[in-house]
């Protein structure tokens, strides 16, 4: 028995090197002239529940640019590693792309955003996109953007949505919100700015319960929400508190009862996948981009199906058009600074400077609202739309809704209102 | 004389107990410690950074290996008590302006306070139960960062954790932070090393292989199991100190459950019962991960298009296999390698 491991053992430690070896004989040399993009991404830990499709659509698009002659005639390479959500790999990661002057770092969590966040300002790196959106890590503003508008104004957003149709509906009384998320910055994203907005606007966000990353039942804090008469319940966790907290709902007899919605990363396409129809009914939903579930004759989405099926053989989700319309993003803001400064200026100082000047603009796809960016406002969606699950589909529940800009109130003072 | 070089003698009783026993002992320390400070002046920031990491991991490890190594009292809450170490120099230093050289032994007294008050469950508890409390260990250090101490420590949101400045030098760049890291390393692997050679240490192991036969010799196993939890949790508020002013912010999320499963398990990997398995512990973990962080987008150039599926998951696969691996074939962990090559070394030229 002991033979026969060892012998496994040896053939896979050969295998591993053979692999290493070829990938670095194939890609030596080839290093002349390419625009390079920094990445560093969580595929295995907590996150990797929703970034790998958004990843890989990602590099998608990066290949496809490629194909097509690159931008203006520059191949880009995006180099990037994965991280498990470790902090010292991430670190790792960064120490060795600063070492490779990297200037533009994509970011894929929020954990990794609140953490750099001080160290890409001080090293004058520039992260254009980070798929976490937690408010942390964009206020004060630093060299960090992030993809879609932050946590805290999607709540907003919904409380707008929310309370018009509440006005409309003839309803009495105050609406009343509750909140339902993780103990972390990203979970507490919407509590404190949507208490702040929901005065504004005459809506009670009665506070917030909090969950285990990974709950196995969420009884608790559904019966507390609902002992203090909320009318909707916000999901602010990934779909590992989600499902758990329909399925509550569901065996408590409140579906239908409570309005329950959540933010883009749990999707009723996720939710769909996860718990099925029964669970997952009225169940209300954003998104900064179109859904291919949804919108599957609009052309840009038809363009993503289109790559998706080249590149994989296999219908993208809503991930996959989250991935594409950051990565245009991207490519735009390279081959616009490109046009700017030339190929010695691709700088994360210049980069910045060209982010400016994206004042109404939509992907070449058109794959969600167009947007302005601003030195003040560093959000790359300042729509959102409104999706439901109803009868096993999605369908839209609103139209393009502007969202708020909520902005911690010690911040008033560094913004112009 | 077994184990001893060929043709060393002991004629005095502080041989017998000298850590460095011989010349050729003493000429590898020195040319150790020389090589400490001057290699790294050929390093980039990127191999710092890792030397940096792998330090702060085996300050941590050092007291996994107390605890778990030499009294089997089992932990898997040693992330939460490296993280209450972090908190406590950051708190320390954000809110009341202390220099990080006074608040980085308040970080481990800190850290070995909490220790203490968990250990408690120990007169209770013994062996694998220690899991029980020293998770629930973990939770309370979240509770308390989080929720209870919110307004100091800023809850999930994070807080900042200042730079390391003796008289007007500040520790402000890899360089500097990596002979920072590792002085205190090596000072602290020093500590640990004699402490479990002194009466303590005796005692520890006599808890360790049997705490029955231990309290029968007259060994207080209460008081001395609430002692390897203190100075194994000072070492771990040592090593979170020094990481999270490495850093220079640190939520609580930085200190993950995982880590805790993974302080436990590499230190049987690195070996357990010997301070050399802390030190190889934090290497293999840390060179490992440094290891896989190249295989997803390496296996993503050879096999493109599969960047999102299983490729991502190879990195965590081989992270696996190594580690059974290793178990498989070497379940007293790499310092037990480590042993058997200092005992052919002592023998040759003879074999036997």
């Amino acid at each position: 028995m002991e033979r026969i491991l060892k012998r496994v053992s040896v053939v896979l430690l050969n295998c591993l090197f053979f692999f290493m070896t070829v990938t670095f004989v194939l890609t030596a040399g080839a290093e002349k002239q390419v625009i390079k993009h920094y990445g560093i991404v969580d595929l295995t830990g907590p996150y990797g529940i929703l970034v790998p499709d958004v990843w890989e659509s990602m590099l998608d698009y990066y290949r496809l640019v490629n194909e097509e002659g690159g931008i203006e005639g520059y191949p880009v390479k995006l180099v990037w590693g994965e991280t498990g959500n470790m902090m010292a790999r991430t670190w790792s990661h960064y120490k060795r792309y600063k070492r490779a002057n990297a200037q533009l770092l994509w970011l894929a969590s929020s954990p990794d955003g609140e953490a750099l966040k001080r160290r890409l300002a001080q090293d004058k790196m520039f992260c254009p996109l980070n798929y976490g959106q937690s408010d942390p890590q964009i206020y004060p503003p630093a060299s960090t953007y992030i993809d879609g508008p932050s946590y805290g104004d999607a709540f907003g957003a919904f409380l707008i949505m929310a309370k018009a149709k509440w006005d409309e509906a003839g309803k009495k009384g105050t609406m009343k919100v509750g909140i339902i998320g993780p103990d972390t910055a990203y979970g507490r994203a919407a509590l404190e700015p949507g208490q702040r907005f929901g005065k504004e606007i005459g809506v009670d966000v009665v506070g917030q319960e909090y969950t285990p990353v990974v709950p196995i039942d969420l009884t608790p804090q559904v019966l507390r929400l609902r002992d203090k008469g909320v009318d909707w319940i916000w999901i602010q966790g990934l779909s590992q508190i989600a499902t758990v907290f329909m399925k509550n709902i569901q065996s408590l007899g409140l579906q239908g009862k409570i309005g329950i919605a959540g933010f883009w990363w749990v999707s009723g396409a996720e939710m769909l996948r996860r718990i099925g129809p029964e669970l997952s009914e009225g169940y209300i939903f954003n998104s900064y981009n179109y859904l291919p579930q949804v919108e599957k004759d609009h052309p840009g989405i038809k363009r993503v199906i289109e790559m998706r099926q080249k590149y994989h053989g296999k219908d993208p989700d809503e991930y996959c058009v989250r991935g594409v319309r950051a990565a245009q993003f991207v490519i735009e803001l390279t081959r616009r600074t490109l046009k700017r400064y030339g190929y010695d200026g691709l700088t994360a100082l210049n980069y910045m400077s060209t982010m400016e000047t994206f004042k109404g603009w939509k992907t070449p796809w058109d794959l969600g609202a167009p947007f302005d960016i601003t030195p003040n406002d560093r959000r790359t969606a300042k729509k959102l739309l409104f999706y439901q699950v109803k009868g096993g589909k999605i369908v839209r529940y609103s139209d393009w809704i502007d969202v708020p800009h909520l902005y911690p109130e010690k911040m008033s003072d560094v913004f112009e209102k | 004389m077994k184990g001893r070089p060929c043709g060393v003698f002991d004629i005095r009783y502080s041989q017998d107990m000298a850590i460095l026993r011989t010349k050729t002992h003493w000429a590898l320390f020195i040319l150790f410690l020389v090589s400490l400070f001057v290699v790294p002046t050929f390093l980039n920031g990127h191999i710092l950074s890792l030397g940096v990491i792998i330090g702060t991991t085996m300050i941590s490890m050092f007291g996994v290996q107390i605890m778990i190594g030499y009294t089997y009292q089992i932990t898997l809450g040693h992330a939460g008590f490296v993280g209450f170490g972090a908190y406590v120099s950051a708190l320390l230093m954000h809110h009341l302006g202390w220099n990080f050289f006074f608040a980085l032994p308040m970080a481990g007294l800190g850290a070995a306070l909490y220790g203490l008050i968990i250990g408690t469950s120990s007169l209770r508890c013994k062996g694998l139960y220690m899991v029980i409390p020293t998770i629930s260990s973990h939770f309370i250090f979240f509770y308390l960062a989080n929720e209870v101490f919110r307004k100091w420590t800023y809850g999930s949101d994070g807080i900042e954790c200042g730079m390391p400045v003796l008289f007007g030098f500040a520790f402000d760049s890899d360089l500097r932070y990596f002979y920072l890291v590792a002085v205190i390393s090596v000072l602290l692997g020093i500590v640990a090393k004699n402490l479990v050679r002194t009466k303590t240490g005796r005692a520890f192991v006599a808890i360790r292989d049997n705490d029955i036969a231990a309290e029968v010799m007259g060994i207080d196993i209460f008081r001395y199991k609430l002692l390897s939890f203190a100075i194994g949790n000072f070492y771990a508020g040592i090593g979170g100190a020094l990481w999270g002013h490495y850093v220079g912010y640190i939520n609580t999320e930085f200190f993950p459950i995982l880590d805790s499963v993974y302080y436990a398990a590499f230190c049987v990997v690195g070996g357990l019962g010997s301070i050399m398995g802390a030190v190889f512990a934090a290497f293999f973990w840390r060179l490992l991960g440094e290891g896989i962080n190249y295989v997803a987008p390496l296996l993503d150039a050879i096999l493109p298009m599969s960047a999102g599926n299983i490729i991502s998951s190879m990195g965590l696969i081989i992270f696996a296999v190594l580690t059974i691996l290793f178990l498989i074939f070497e379940p007293r962990g790499i310092a037990h390698r480590w042993e058997l090559f200092k005992q052919s070394y002592r023998l040759h030229p003879f074999n036997y």
